[in-house]
């Protein structure tokens, strides 16, 4: 659970769970309806690249740079993927100074296992000169509001910004002795990461005996279990992460079949509205005016 | 680091800006849901959001004061947000002793004494680094405030001024904050014109200091008449959101 200040009554309880009984929530959606929610790439332009995505009260920016390092002992011809995740006083004053830590660390560390995988990502190519230069990619992701499922608006800022950047170019020069090499960048010749099949995270929360995806704060408070699945273009699960909770197999197997459908449904759609942006040239970023206030 | 020319002969920035002139200034208020009250202030390409929650319940009763409300003030910069990735932020002495500063601003315009026993909490967050982030933060955190609906004694305007060859000038960016020029980052309250906040780095003559203190107040002046425009169509939304006409 992601939010331990919402109090609420037996009575709003009961409300919910039997209304999802009957496929009918809170705010009239089904049992599988998804919040509507706005997307915008390339709203920092000091960053290689960025998105910002709106899942009606859940605000999530996630920035991305890419700096030049040294590859990891145990992987030295590889690039790799550094995840942070900052949940801002600005969503809840209990993620006041060290308060978000713990959910921070959960929410990084689901993200940084599926990127940094090479199903996802061309980590070799990320590699310049294997144990001395590689591209070390910098997922910063900022919740600045939220209104439940944070996870999965994570995961879909995280893709399109991933789509998003943009690297410079850099030519290997060798130097006159060996392990010298110099590294050339061409600032003005950009170039897209070497992405694969980027996944979006569905989240399945169960109450009583249904599951429901993109449950509000109210709805997570009620749930008896959760599952995440990380969902390809192809409709493949590629990770899972399980929450709370005791479920059959044959429950895991439906929500498992939910959430593949759900999940290509999404990409379809963020596909769509990253190739519409790509003829906008003017960027709002914060100064569009909300569509849910 | 070796001064280039910050002012062409012909009187231009590197960004085209006059000595003069304050960057464009773009602001958004009421954004968050939570919150109880939030502005996105821009100016150049530096940009900052801010919250504000209270006054409510003190959240260490050891805190409390019995005679008016505890301002309590955190600034974040996004990893992001300056040029090189910026790893771990927090606990960082800048950000502490700029939380530091902006409180003490805040605590001396916030009529603190019609919320005794409470506390009000200003975040702040960077979301891109570009010269002047804590005047763009204060005068954010003040919109914010206003958003809020909490009392302040007048608004808090704040601005950097700098000196490059004979002559002051205002809002520096990033690159002009770095090439040697001083930076005055002034606060102050507009309608009676006093000042709040005063900082200083390198050193300035103390015939030099005065005019860069006065075109410091004159950029706020200038930064003020936007911020009051801002306020005014805020509230105007707000006030035909709730009339009946459709």
């Amino acid at each position: 659970k992601y939010s331990t200040m919402l109090h609420l009554s037996p009575g709003e309880i009961d409300f919910i769970t039997e209304g999802i009984l009957q496929d009918i929530r809170v705010d009239g959606r089904g049992r599988l309806d998804y919040r509507p929610f706005s997307l915008e790439t390339g709203i920092i332009s000091q960053a290689n690249g960025s998105a910002r995505v709106v899942l009606e009260g859940t605000d999530v920016l996630v920035g991305i740079k890419a700096e030049l390092e040294v590859p990891s002992n145990k992987r030295p011809n590889e690039g790799r993927v550094e995840v942070s995740v900052e949940c801002c006083p600005s969503a809840s004053p209990e993620f006041e100074g060290r308060g978000s830590d713990v959910l921070n660390l959960e929410l990084a560390g689901t993200l940084e296992r599926y990127l940094n995988s090479s199903a996802t990502l061309d980590l070799k190519a990320l590699c310049l000169v294997p144990n001395h230069h590689c591209w070390v990619i910098y997922v910063d992701a900022l919740v600045l509001d939220s209104t439940g499922n944070l996870f999965d608006a994570l995961s879909i800022a995280t893709r399109a910004a991933l789509i998003n950047t943009e690297m410079p170019v850099v030519t290997v020069v060798e130097g006159t002795e060996a392990n010298d090499f110099e590294l050339e960048l061409e600032a003005d010749s950009l170039v897209p990461l070497p992405l694969k099949d980027v996944p979006v995270f569905v989240t399945l929360t169960r109450i009583g005996n249904t599951a429901i995806v993109d449950a509000t704060l109210e709805e997570e408070e009620c749930s008896n279990g959760r599952v995440a699945f990380a969902v390809n273009s192809k409709g493949n699960i590629c990770t899972t992460q399980k929450g709370n909770g005791v479920m059959s197999a044959t429950q895991l197997q439906q929500m498992m079949l939910d959430a593949s459908v759900i999940g290509q449904k999404i990409i379809e759609l963020m596909n769509k509205v990253i190739q519409e942006e790509k003829s906008i040239t003017k960027k709002y970023g914060f100064l569009h005016s909300s569509l849910y206030k | 680091m070796a001064t280039r020319e910050l002012v062409s002969p012909e009187g231009l920035r590197i960004d085209g800006r006059r000595p003069n002139e304050v960057r464009q200034l773009m602001i958004k208020m009421g954004l968050f849901n939570r919150a109880d009250g939030s502005c996105y202030y821009e100016q150049g390409n530096t940009k900052v959001l801010v919250a504000v929650y209270g006054p409510r319940e003190v959240t260490h009763s050891a805190r409390a004061k019995h005679d008016r409300a505890v301002i309590n003030c955190e600034y974040n910069m996004a990893p992001f947000s300056t040029g090189e990735h910026k790893k771990k932020s927090k606990g960082s002495r800048r950000q502490a002793e700029l939380s530091l500063v902006i409180q003490q601003v805040f605590e001396a315009v916030i009529l603190t004494e019609l919320a005794p026993r409470s506390q009000i909490d200003i975040y702040l967050q960077v979301l891109q680094a570009d010269g002047g982030t804590r005047c763009a933060c204060i005068n954010a955190a003040c919109l914010a405030i206003i958003d809020a609906g909490i009392p302040m004694k007048d608004f808090v305007v704040a601005c950097a001024a700098g000196y490059y060859d004979k002559s002051p000038i205002v809002d520096l960016n990033f690159y002009e904050d770095s090439s040697g020029s001083p930076d005055m980052p002034v606060a102050i309250l507009p309608k009676s014109g006093t000042i709040t906040m005063l900082q200083m780095d390198s050193k300035l003559h103390t015939e030099t200091f005065e005019a860069v203190m006065e075109c410091a107040v004159d950029g706020c002046q200038k930064i003020y008449e936007v911020m009051l425009s801002a306020v005014r169509s805020r509230t105007q939304e707000l006030v035909n959101s709730n009339s009946s006409n459709f």
